[in-house]
């Protein structure tokens, strides 16, 4: 670490954060930290007890379970939440389901947009005034657009024309009734950022993030982890492969990439030397031009 | 781990003068692009017509931006040499947004003023770099944009220097 008073980019990253982790536990009455057990909200929680240590995190964390998450990544999910003392309060896509909250498409396998009225539910239920996520700007080109107070109506939805001005580090809190807040500390953040600050505070991530060895099958110029609800199609190749995960999203729909990272420094150096954004890997991404802005305007992430 | 600086930019001026593609540019000339992105940007080639690549679609992100060819609000976008790590804002130049505009500003270090070489000094010029005085942003660079469209002619460019 620096002895001068000079302030690096991580650090400076860090106090914009834990800047607005601070704003979020002044302003709101009902926060949530939406803890996936991935890199981003890793960070999160780092962030949240450098902000109120040694009391409580003042907000319970949420994740919006859709059945389809990796094992691995629940596992580290309630483990990590029990070490820290949080309260985790997790909501599945299935249950909501099965109460009529989300509706799947006829032949709709993917879960990824059931999330949407299972979080918006969950809002309800807790009566949450502000999540605060892990997403970042650098991650797509919606995202590269978002305050980091992102103001939702009642129905949750998000009005990308006509956003709050966010001046300097003064965040505008206020809310009607039934209207919610977004509230994204890392927007700052770089894929690499997140990685040197995981290396920096020596955070522990789940193993899928290092390289293991795994079945899967290639599809789409991707290889798909094989399981019981992604069995492979007559005559795909499948085969057994030495991957990583570079962004976790659901088992169906997230590519593995071929590496030999077994530590901080090799994954860094892996993604310097990157020619595809991470998102690249995630199907979910690729219905179309806009499908993060409209999966956005529906009250997703 | 080596200590890296931070710097946040802006860039502003009227529409049209080339603020996002200025940014595109960079981005594209510090190979800060993805394959995956320049896919994207073949993609949508077909929406603003012309079928060729336009770099200022890296940072219109929203659909009503890239249909009419015009930047509603700010977008951030970031990249990094060895000694340094840049946030840029690419801020709107229509009048009308420029709440977005100077939400991009505030928290910049440095702000570019592109000006098109035809157009010379104009109503957006001058706003803007009021705002960034107003901002009290630490350094302002005005940038003579477009000098093909006059012919490289250095007396033009002098005139648009003393006039500002």
């Amino acid at each position: 670490m620096p002895t001068d008073y000079h302030i690096d980019h991580l650090q400076h990253l860090e106090s914009e954060a834990i800047h607005i982790m601070r704003e979020v536990a002044g302003e709101f009455e009902r926060p949530a930290l939406l803890f996936s057990g991935g890199k981003d909200s890793i960070c999160l929680l780092r962030l949240a007890e450098k902000a109120f240590r040694p009391s409580d995190i003042p907000m319970p964390f949420l994740n919006v379970d859709t059945g389809h998450h990796f094992p691995e990544l629940n596992e580290f999910r309630d483990r990590r939440a029990k070490e820290l003392g949080g309260k985790l309060i997790v909501r599945k896509v299935e249950d909501a389901i099965a109460k009529g909250i989300a509706v799947p498409a006829p032949g709709e396998i993917s879960r990824n947009k059931l999330q949407i009225p299972t979080l918006l539910a969950a809002i309800d239920e807790f009566r949450f005034d502000a999540c605060i996520g892990g997403a970042r700007r650098d991650e797509e080109k919606a995202r590269a657009k978002e305050r980091f107070f992102s103001f939702r109506d009642s129905f949750g939805q998000w009005d990308p024309k006509n956003q709050r001005p966010e001046l300097w580090n003064l965040y505008n809190g206020r809310l009607n009734e039934g209207e919610n807040m977004r509230i994204f500390p890392l927007s700052n953040w770089t894929e690499m950022d997140v990685w040197q600050y995981i290396k920096r505070e020596k955070l522990e991530v789940p193993s899928i993030y290092f390289s293991h060895r795994r079945t899967c099958v290639r599809r789409h110029g991707q290889w798909l982890p094989v399981t019981d609800i992604l069995p492979p199609r007559a005559g795909e190749r499948v085969e057994e492969v030495t991957v990583r995960v570079r962004t976790i999203g659901d088992i169906i729909s997230t590519g593995c990439v071929e590496s030999p990272a077994t530590n901080y420094d090799d994954i860094i150096a892996e993604i310097a030397a990157a020619r595809v954004t991470e998102r690249g890997s995630r199907a979910d991404d690729k219905a179309s031009e806009a499908a993060m802005e409209d999966r956005k305007k529906q009250g997703y992430f | 781990m080596s200590s890296i600086d931070l710097l946040r930019f802006n860039t502003s001026g009227s529409v049209d003068d080339g603020k996002s593609t200025l940014i595109g540019r960079l981005l594209y000339d510090s190979k800060s692009l993805m394959e995956d992105q320049i896919e994207a940007l073949e993609r949508s080639a077909d929406i603003t017509g012309g079928g060729q690549i336009n770099l200022a679609n890296l940072t219109d992100g929203l659909r009503a931006e890239r249909e009419q060819g015009i930047t509603i609000d700010v977008a951030y976008r970031y990249f990094a040499t060895p000694r340094r790590k840049f946030i840029i804002a690419d801020t709107p130049g229509h009048v009308q947004y420029t709440r977005n505009m100077v939400t991009g500003a505030s928290t910049a270090n440095l702000s570019i003023v592109l000006v098109d070489a035809r157009a010379g000094v104009i109503e957006q010029s001058r706003r803007h770099t009021a705002i960034a005085s107003l901002l009290q942003i630490p350094h302002v660079i005005v940038a003579v944009n477009k000098m093909d469209l006059v012919d490289w002619s250095e007396a033009r460019f002098n005139e648009i220097r003393d006039e500002f």
